[in-house]
């Protein structure tokens, strides 16, 4: 694993994780999807250095087609759930990089606040994105977000990490 | 000094007859702290309540710390093999002593001023003891932890109650333990095992809250019409990556949620007099389905015909029940290899636990398949498990704050039967609410 040291590289990757945190917390979900490759999957694991997909429960581990049902649940007048929709901030920092067979491999932080029925929440973590560069920028092979609450007590999750 | 010797706070039949009858319940059941303080007096003492199951502790020493009630308790398994739970709080100024989720131990040492107490509870070490006076003795049993004074297992599956007098555990669970049988017999060495970790969902509403809704049979095709209709709705949604083990599992879920009058009147229910129900299956599709037909499936099924022989194991699996409750704390579905466990924390706030369990002598993969039912249906993040948790919010803060005085449960009433000592119902009955408010009439009367 080389670091990827170079300034640019550490922007242009600020860059594109905000504008995944900002489609988030704009709602624009199928946008947020597009980020997606065909063959990509996202992780919150239940427990802190989990490895095993199969044989651990996760909080979320889903692929395109499944995250299409999550977002198109999420735009449903009668999501329950997400009546009143929660209003969020993902704020993400702490940026570093490096590569990883032939994937840009970037590591940040996550603070997630919400707010919603005058109820404010938070949920934080170490987030790892794989990502593939594309022609328009980067493509998300792998999102793997390990909350530190992982493994305690949770209220209802439904806006993605 | 010690804690005084508890006298249980009374509630007479004619108090506890203002709070709920026949096919109704009093909201201030669900929203009265003192009505909460008195549930866990008379029924999470007294009653039989599921703490944990036997491989969540196999060896000497090994324990867990969970809960009975608001409670905290230590399910700690003994030198001779035999379990024990003890309350988590030292006798000296009751300070938790361990704050841990559970490991193996030879015994508890207190952290403020390391009185130490053997795996049984009792008290075995105290720091200058010299300094204290003559009348302190280290044998009095008032300075143990304090041991439930029932501690019981069905199969594995333990219950403790904190009286001694009640129920043998076997009469309080009656015909559940079908539900725990067909559980082992689906495992071809008929033998279980907790694994895969677990989840603990909050919500902010009453504990009863969470069995009223699980055996509610009209709830899916309203509270998840959303997952319903994206699941119908959205192309594809059928997992392409092995390592999901999903392969349309979760969309086959959602979908099922969508019951019109015609499939939920199909739905057999059956409510018992311990407070105890069970509905029969309605996920038609997915891995552990019962019409599932794969190479992992049919390696698991020649196993089982090895065990049990063809006929045998066709009943087993043929089973198809989805939630059997067991009044108050558990819920356990066979079928799919898992268990919810109810943990009242406030009048207005509840925990949910959720396990799945490794059927031992079965394929992997079959383990994997519970650990994905499990991560879809009871993840904080499911689509179909946070929609009935806001619904449970929401009731508790109408209940807070509007003018109804009863919740009504008459629905199905009429047509309810009557089948040995239980009621049967093939309409969408409020049949199970009934079920449970009568135990609850019972246990809550303290002459009982
Ligand atoms: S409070 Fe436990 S030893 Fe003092
Ligand atoms: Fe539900």
């Amino acid at each position: 694993m080389d670091g990827l040291k170079g300034m640019s590289v550490i922007e242009d990757l600020t860059c594109f994780l905000a504008h995944e945190a900002d489609l988030l917390d704009q709602g624009k979900f199928d946008a947020w999807l597009e980020l997606y490759e065909e063959d990509a999957i996202y992780w919150v694991p239940s427990s802190a250095e989990q490895t095993d997909m199969k044989g651990q429960v996760s909080i979320m581990l889903e692929d395109l087609p499944l995250l299409k049902l999550r977002v198109r649940r999420l735009s449903h007048p009668r999501a329950h759930a997400v009546t009143p929709k929660p209003a969020t901030i993902h704020l993400i920092g702490n940026v570093t990089a490096s590569e990883q067979d032939g994937l840009v491999v970037a590591n940040s932080k996550l603070i997630m606040t919400q707010v919603r029925d005058n109820l404010e929440t938070s949920l934080s973590g170490a987030v790892t994105h794989h990502l593939r560069r594309s022609v328009d920028g980067f493509k998300i092979k792998l999102k793997r977000v390990d909350l530190i609450q992982a493994g305690g007590v949770f209220s209802a999750i439904s806006i993605p990490l | 000094m010690r804690k005084q010797i508890y006298t249980a706070p009374m509630s007479t039949t004619d108090e506890i007859d203002k709070l709920s009858g026949e096919d109704w319940m009093a909201a201030k059941a669900y929203t009265d702290p003192d009505i909460f303080k008195l549930e866990m007096e008379q029924i999470f003492r007294r009653a039989w309540i599921f703490i944990g199951h036997d491989s969540q502790v196999p060896n000497a020493g090994d324990f867990i710390r969970t809960r009975m009630g608001v409670d905290e308790i230590l399910l700690v398994r003994q030198l001779d093999g035999s379990l024990r739970v003890l309350a988590n709080n030292c006798t000296h100024r009751g300070t938790r002593l361990c704050a841990i989720a559970g490991g193996n131990t030879k015994s508890f040492v207190c952290p403020y001023h390391a009185w130490g107490f053997a795996l049984d509870g009792v008290l075995t070490a105290v720091p200058d003891i010299g300094s204290y006076p003559g009348t302190f003795d280290i044998k009095d049993r008032s300075l143990h932890l304090t041991s439930a004074a029932r501690v019981g297992s069905y199969r594995g599956f333990v219950f403790a109650s904190k009286v001694a007098a009640g129920p043998s555990l076997s009469d309080f669970l009656g015909r559940m333990t079908e539900a725990i049988d067909n559980l082992i017999d689906r495992a071809p060495d008929g033998k279980i095992e907790i694994e895969g970790g677990h989840f603990s969902v909050r919500y902010p509403g009453n504990w009863k809250l969470h069995h009223e809704n699980a055996n509610d049979t009209v709830h899916p095709g309203y509270v998840h019409e959303s997952s319903v209709t994206s699941a119908r709705k959205t192309e594809g949604g059928v997992t392409r990556q092995d390592e999901l083990v999903d392969r349309g599992q979760t969309k086959g879920m959602m979908a099922s949620n969508g019951l019109t009058s015609k499939d939920w009147n199909a739905i057999e229910l059956n409510g018992f007099p311990q407070g105890h129900s069970f509905m029969g299956g309605f996920y038609k599709s997915g891995l552990l389905a019962p019409q599932q037909s794969d190479p992992v499936t049919e390696t698991y099924r020649e196993a089982l015909e090895n065990t049990h022989g063809k006929e045998k194991t066709a009943k087993i699996l043929g089973m198809d029940r989805f939630n059997n409750l067991v009044w108050p704390n558990l819920n356990v579905n066979a079928q799919f290899h898992q268990i919810r466990v109810v943990h009242p924390i406030a009048v207005n706030e509840t925990i949910i636990e959720g396990y799945c369990f490794r059927l031992k002598g079965a394929p992997d993969e079959i383990f994997h398949r519970a650990v994905r039912f499990l991560g879809t249906l009871v993840s904080p993040a499911s689509m179909i498990f946070s929609d009935d948790l806001e619904i449970f919010g929401r009731v508790q803060v109408g209940l807070e704050s509007g003018s109804l005085e009863r919740l009504d449960n008459r629905r199905g009433v009429a047509t309810d039967q009557k089948t040995g000592d239980g009621l049967q119902s093939t309409t969408s009955s409020e049949l199970p609410l009934r079920t449970q408010a009568k135990a609850w009439r019972k246990w809550m009367d303290s002459k009982v």
